[in-house]
């Protein structure tokens, strides 16, 4: 599929990267701004993406814009914010039909790569003319306090917010990048123009588009709009160092679930650029990755603990988590069953069977990204940081290599840091867990 | 086309430009292939219109048998595993990723692969048409269940929906959790799970689709080679009456969460609809409270909604609804609000220029659905069990005018038929 990739160099630190594809429905064209994370910065930022998301110069009301991109056929206009290792990426994007598809004959990329520009390039005006208007500003501050404070309502992923918080408290891996609560009274319309500015300038950009729209037109917006900016590109920060463990933390929160929801989190050595990254991917495939993982097939198949009991490791963070939803009087036995399933592999224990199946898994994994116009976009985003672009079939090489052996020796790497448990309340009457009484 | 056999009913579509292959095979088992052959993976769902509603049904004129609660999702959990082996190893030797579902009103076995597309396909068929139940590997099962069913008892939208249904409808199986409670599942004995299993898994009740890098001729073949012949039944699935009102109007749990959470229903008097009045029902709340309308900014403006604030139709057997759901500080007040807007758009009908704009985005998202194997393939099972047409849902968000629009939201909103649920602190907290 890469073959017809086209890679050009817009402004300093600019890089447009298009791959035409015909075989799918839509196109999508993404802005991603890479900077420095820092925990000052994040929820400032949160903001700011929303609020370019909000509303832009030309459109200055939310409905209008909105009623602007569903015009184009249901345009998405999507904005995220996503901490990788010790960097922060911004995105901005838009997702359309090609024009192939629209029933007039009518064109609507160049409509939708113009659309986008305006939103990143020129956002609404207050009465002030300073950027950002106070009312946008008013309504963004309020849902992202929402947004916040229900993070709470998933219990699954508050533990495993609480888990990272608490692990990795000072470092990069452990800032929230969907901001703090705390923080959102300090965030005004003169600290949002002035980073948003400072991003513009600084960051580090990369601009991926895949799908069967005409890729010229937009090389051409984005050039045309970055000799205007003021380009003055800031250093990306070294990746994040590796932590020893010293002693292993258990940590119990209780709260109204009926569930408890118990995280394990272990540091593993290996960050990226470091060559063992797809080692230890294949290695937490093994582990916890799915329906033909030690923990699938054990803590759940064999012992009936829970629903599910997976583990995901981050190669830009040296991180990996295993979460599981069990009943509370059962923990030591998960806790004791999740460390023996990763001693096994330590040990180079496991079956060549489990070992084929989960590199086939992974295999499969690199395979299926060339089929989905969104994954494509996402592979591409993420490599920027990585230093070397290469492609999944290039990655998809890299695992094949992998040996047992080298599977092994991640585990063995693998040191246990904290276990959070979020549990529920004790009754008063019985000192027992409410809930837990009956098994 | 020429090449393939004419066992084959052959569909062309020209708003996808998607070709879809159609037949039903000497078993009873109807079939959809959409091949793509520039694509690695394929993709294939064997699915059985049998869900948790299905719980009170007779055979071919006989009794009718009420089963425990949460018996159509135990009985797919405990599928996977044969007398030989387990389904999840066999797929894992080929790196095919399986996975299965129940809802409502189906059950689904799927798997996705970018190689050996047919052994993987053989697994398929092979284990859903071989069951294996035995005290012992059903007493298993059920501390899996159960923390599945724990899992979903902690999230205050899962609550907020059940309780709605409960104000809504009276009697029917859709008050109910698919997964059932700790209690109904511990009535499942492998004699009703046989008894489910040979009713409802009758080839007659079930469907094929395949979408992706597949040849529909070997798909065939395999099928022909694979799916076993058995006596055809005739399964009546039956539903206590319902009246088509809503029981209460309003309905409220205490939960520990920050902001209230709500669901507010519409009911309607369930009928068979047109492909054509299901897509209008979709621009439609669209046009008056998406995004794009005066409505949403309004209500944004007086921090009544946040984003997380949306609308969904509801179409299955005896059950057809529009649910509003979000988050806001006061349901009620919004509730109010929406009715207002309600009598409003029946009286000044709906804006032209607001339902071009959701017409547009609808036929847009229509053509996104045919950009993956998985949903071109579930669309497709869907159809063939439902009797529902992907096709004429793209052209009917090609077509739909205004006139049809305004006529829809007439049935569509009956104010003294819905009920609000609401999920919140306790109020002296």
């Amino acid at each position: 599929m890469l073959n017809n990739m086209y890679v050009s160099t817009l402004a300093d630190g600019v890089t447009f990267r298009a791959i035409p594809e015909t075989r799918f429905k839509n196109s999508c064209i993404a802005v991603h701004f890479y900077h420095p994370l820092s925990r000052e910065e994040v929820t400032l930022n949160a903001v700011l993406i929303s609020l370019l998301r909000h509303s832009c110069a030309k459109y200055p009301e939310y409905n209008e814009l909105r009623r602007a991109a569903s015009m184009l056929y249901g345009a998405d206009i999507d904005t995220s914010v996503s901490n990788i290792g010790s960097c922060q990426m911004l995105t901005v994007g838009i997702d359309m039909i090609d024009d192939r598809f629209i029933p007039d004959g009518e064109c609507i990329s160049g409509e939708c790569a113009e659309l986008l520009s305006e939103l990143i390039f020129r956002p609404a005006m207050g009465d002030d003319g300073k950027m950002f208007r106070e009312d946008d500003l008013e309504v963004t501050l309020r849902n992202a306090e929402e947004r916040i404070r229900s993070r709470v309502n998933d219990k699954a992923e508050y533990a495993a917010h609480r888990c990272t918080a608490i692990m990795c408290e000072g470092e990069p891996a452990g800032i929230e990048p969907g901001g703090y609560l705390e923080d959102l009274p300090g965030v005004t319309r003169e600290a949002l123009a002035a980073a948003w500015k400072k991003i513009l300038s600084t960051a580090e950009v990369e601009i991926v588009m895949v799908g069967g729209a005409d890729y010229k037109p937009v090389e051409r917006i984005f050039t045309r709009e970055f000799k205007k900016t003021d380009r003055c590109r800031a250093k990306l920060p070294e990746p994040p160092v590796y932590r020893e463990v010293t002693e292993v933390r258990e940590i119990t929160e209780r709260m109204d679930v009926q569930q408890s929801k118990m995280i394990m989190g272990m540091r593993i050595p290996i960050i990226e650029p470091d060559d063992r990254t797809m080692a230890a991917r294949l290695m937490s495939l093994l582990f916890g990755g799915g329906t033909t993982s030690l923990l699938f097939n054990n803590v759940r198949e064999k012992l009936s603990l829970c629903y599910y009991c997976s583990s995901a490791y981050s190669r830009s963070s040296g991180l990996l988590f295993v979460r599981s939803g069990i009943e509370e009087s059962n923990f030591q036995k998960a806790v004791d069953e999740i460390k023996r399933q990763l001693a096994i592999i330590a040990n180079n224990e496991f079956t060549d069977d489990e070992f084929n199946a989960s590199k086939l898994f992974a295999l499969s994994a690199f395979d299926n990204i060339s089929d989905s116009i969104g994954s494509i976009e996402q592979w591409y985003a993420v490599q920027h940081l990585d230093g070397c672009v290469r492609t999944p079939q290039q990655a998809a090489e890299r695992m094949k290599a992998v040996t047992r052996s080298q599977v092994a020796e991640c585990a063995s790497l693998a040191r246990l840091d904290t276990v959070y448990l979020l549990a529920p309340e004790i009754s008063e009457e019985s000192g027992e867990p409410e809930g837990g009484g009956e098994q | 086309m020429s090449s393939h056999s004419d066992r084959f009913e052959v569909r062309e579509d020209r708003l996808t430009g998607e070709t879809v292959y159609f037949t039903t095979h000497p078993t009873g088992v109807k079939i959809a292939i959409c091949p793509k052959p520039e694509f690695k993976t394929s993709y294939a769902v064997f699915g059985t219109k049998y869900g948790s509603i299905d719980n009170d049904f007779s055979v071919d004129g006989g009794e009718f048998t009420r089963v425990p609660d949460g018996i159509a999702h135990y009985l797919e959990h405990k599928l996977f595993e044969n007398e030989d082996c387990d389904a999840f190893e066999r797929y894992a030797k080929l790196g095919a990723c399986a996975n299965a579902y129940t809802s409502f009103d189906k059950t689904c076995y799927l798997f996705a692969c970018t190689r050996e597309f047919d052994k993987a396909l053989e697994i398929l068929l092979d284990f859903v048409q071989k069951p294996y139940f035995t005290e012992e590997t059903v007493r298993k099962e059920q501390g899996i269940i159960a923390q599945e069913i724990d899992m979903y008892r902690d999230n205050p939208g899962w609550c907020v929906f059940f309780n709605l249904m409960k104000a809504m409808y009276r009697d029917h199986p859709i008050r109910i959790d698919v997964a059932g409670t700790v209690e109904s599942i511990s009535l499942i004995t492998p004699e009703l799970l046989y008894r489910c299993y040979d009713t409802f898994y009758n080839p007659n009740n079930m469907v094929l689709g395949v979408a992706g890098n597949v040849d529909p001729q070997r798909v065939l073949e395999i099928c022909d080679r694979l799916l076993l012949p058995k006596k055809q039944l005739r399964i009546v699935s039956r539903c206590p009456e319902d009246d088509g009102r809503v029981v209460q109007p309003f309905i409220e749990q205490e939960f520990d969460v920050p902001l209230p959470i709500f669901q507010l229903g519409f009911k309607e008097r369930w009928r068979v609809t047109t492909e054509r009045e299901r897509v209008l029902s979709g621009i439609i709340k669209n046009a008056v409270f998406g995004p794009v309308s005066d409505f949403y900014s309004r209500m944004m403006r007086k921090k009544l909604i946040n984003p997380g604030f949306g609308c969904d139709y509801m179409y299955l057997s005896g059950v057809q609804n529009m649910i509003f759901q979000g988050m806001s500080h006061s349901p009620e007040t919004l509730r109010d609000e929406i009715f207002e807007e309600i009598e409003r758009v029946r009286r000044d009908g709906i804006s032209p220029r607001l339902f071009e704009c959701a017409r547009r985005s609808c036929f847009g998202s229509q053509i996104s659905f045919f950009n993956n194997a998985d949903d071109i393939a579930d669309n497709l099972a869907d159809d063939l069990m439902f009797g529902t047409d992907t096709f004429e849902a793209v052209k009917a968000a090609a077509e739909v005018t205004v006139d049809e629009g305004n006529q829809r939201f007439l049935e569509q909103f009956e104010l003294s038929n819905s009920s609000l649920s609401v999920v919140r602190r306790s109020k002296e907290a």
